[in-house]
């Protein structure tokens, strides 16, 4: 009888660790699946694929459109491809811009008319160069900057560091008169971190507004060309300002922990803002919210949230970046660019 | 004494897979590409989240050539 015990106590701890496996799973889905406390109004349309063009290259983004061509770069500085508005070919246009190694990386492309400008953020500078004459303009910057939209000929938004307390700010700059550089009114300027107030700079050329969003809190604002705002906007998730822990490594500062994002990639169009949020509302379905790219649009103009689509995967990955440009969206997936329908909002 | 031996070592096991399962559990949510004090050179390129910048200037440190 005393032999036996040791048996029964073995099938007991075996099936017991069982139950604990089992345990430890429901309450991991429990947190995954946790409440975030607002609900969405998600569209019944499902985005269709209708085009799809593969590129000889990673795509990074698009840099704009003009007489019935993309322009897309690619992860050559010294290139950029187009195509038509339904993906149909690929050309690769070479520019003749001198050789900087400083231009290898962190470049990003904008296009204005015939102007095609190179933003290096660790030049710092813009290089404008003209599609037509296949020339190129450096114009260094004195200072560094971490965002950027062009919203005329020779005319940008920065996010660059205020002078005196080193926050960030937004700034108007003319690349003709690189040193002179207004200021906005309205940046908080309180905590000295790039970090915290983090997100990306847009400009949407039917309102003529810039809009600037959040990785780690809610919100967003929209600003006219001079700097003034002109709508705070709420997103709908609850969630207000994370907390985020810096690190100085030597000379340089960099996050301690990996932060919480709330929204990510985004576009701005036609006065209204597509933001993909990272945090799922009650009202979905866990495995629809984890498969899919979840997009809020909001107007521009007074803030207001109007609706969410889904942008589906590809090859099961979701989109690297994402534009809208009239009543279609196109989504980048490594090399291949994405054609669809946006749906009515 | 042989059974407590077998109760411990029964027991360990069963808390490596527990312990196991909770770790794994915890990585599940941690998707987001990030870069921190552990790997500064590993600020992903083309992303815009601010990663690792020089403290005085804001020249962006340590950005590496593959996005995705």
């Amino acid at each position: 009888m005393q032999n036996k015990k040791p048996i029964v106590i073995l099938i007991t701890l075996f099936f017991s660790s069982f139950a604990i496996v089992g345990l430890l799973a429901f309450l991991s889905k429990n947190v995954t699946d946790k409440k975030n406390g607002f609900t969405r109004r998600l569209l019944p349309t499902i985005l269709q694929a209708r085009k799809r063009q593969t590129f000889p290259s990673m795509i990074y983004r698009i840099a704009g459109s003009r007489a019935g061509k993309l322009y897309l770069q690619g992860n050559n500085p010294y290139l950029v491809y187009t195509t038509n508005l339904s993906l149909d070919s690929v050309t690769s246009i070479p520019l003749s811009i001198p050789p900087d190694k400083k231009i290898s990386s962190g470049t990003r492309q904008y296009l204005n008319g015939q102007h095609l400008y190179i933003s290096c953020r660790n030049l710092p500078g813009i290089i404008d160069y003209d599609l037509n004459a296949q020339q190129s303009n450096n114009h260094i910057l004195p200072y560094y900057y971490s965002k950027e939209a062009c919203f005329s000929e020779d005319r940008f938004i920065l996010r660059a560091k205020d002078r005196k307390t080193k926050d960030p700010v937004f700034v108007k700059i003319d690349l003709n008169i690189p040193n002179a550089r207004q200021e906005d009114h309205f940046s908080e300027k309180k905590d000295n971190s790039i970090f915290s107030t983090d997100g990306i700079l847009y400009y949407d050329s039917t309102t003529h507004l810039a809009c600037y969003t959040y990785f780690y809190q809610n919100g967003f604002i929209c600003m006219d060309t001079n700097l003034n705002v002109i709508v705070k906007g709420k997103t709908i998730d609850t969630i207000t300002k994370r907390e985020i822990a810096v690190a100085h490594v030597g000379s340089s500062v960099t996050m301690k922990q990996p932060p919480q994002f709330v929204n990510d990639i985004g576009a701005v169009a036609e006065g209204k803002l597509f933001l993909r949020s990272m945090l799922k509302a009650d009202n979905e379905l866990p495995l629809d919210f984890a498969e899919n790219t979840v997009i809020d649009a909001y107007s521009v103009t007074n803030g207001n949230y109007i609706a969410s689509f889904y942008i589906p995967p590809f090859k099961g990955s979701k989109p690297f970046q994402f534009h809208v440009i009239g009543k279609k969206l196109y989504a980048i997936y490594g090399k291949t660019v994405v054609e669809y329908d946006l749906p009515p909002i | 004494m042989k059974k407590i031996k077998l109760s411990l070592a029964a027991l360990a096991l069963v808390l490596a897979i527990a312990g196991t399962t909770s770790v794994n559990a915890t990585k599940a949510k941690a998707e987001t590409p990030w870069c921190s004090q552990v790997d500064p050179n590993a600020c992903p390129n083309q992303v815009e989240t601010a990663c690792c910048l020089d403290d005085a200037t804001w020249e962006v440190v340590g950005e590496r050539a593959k996005p995705h």
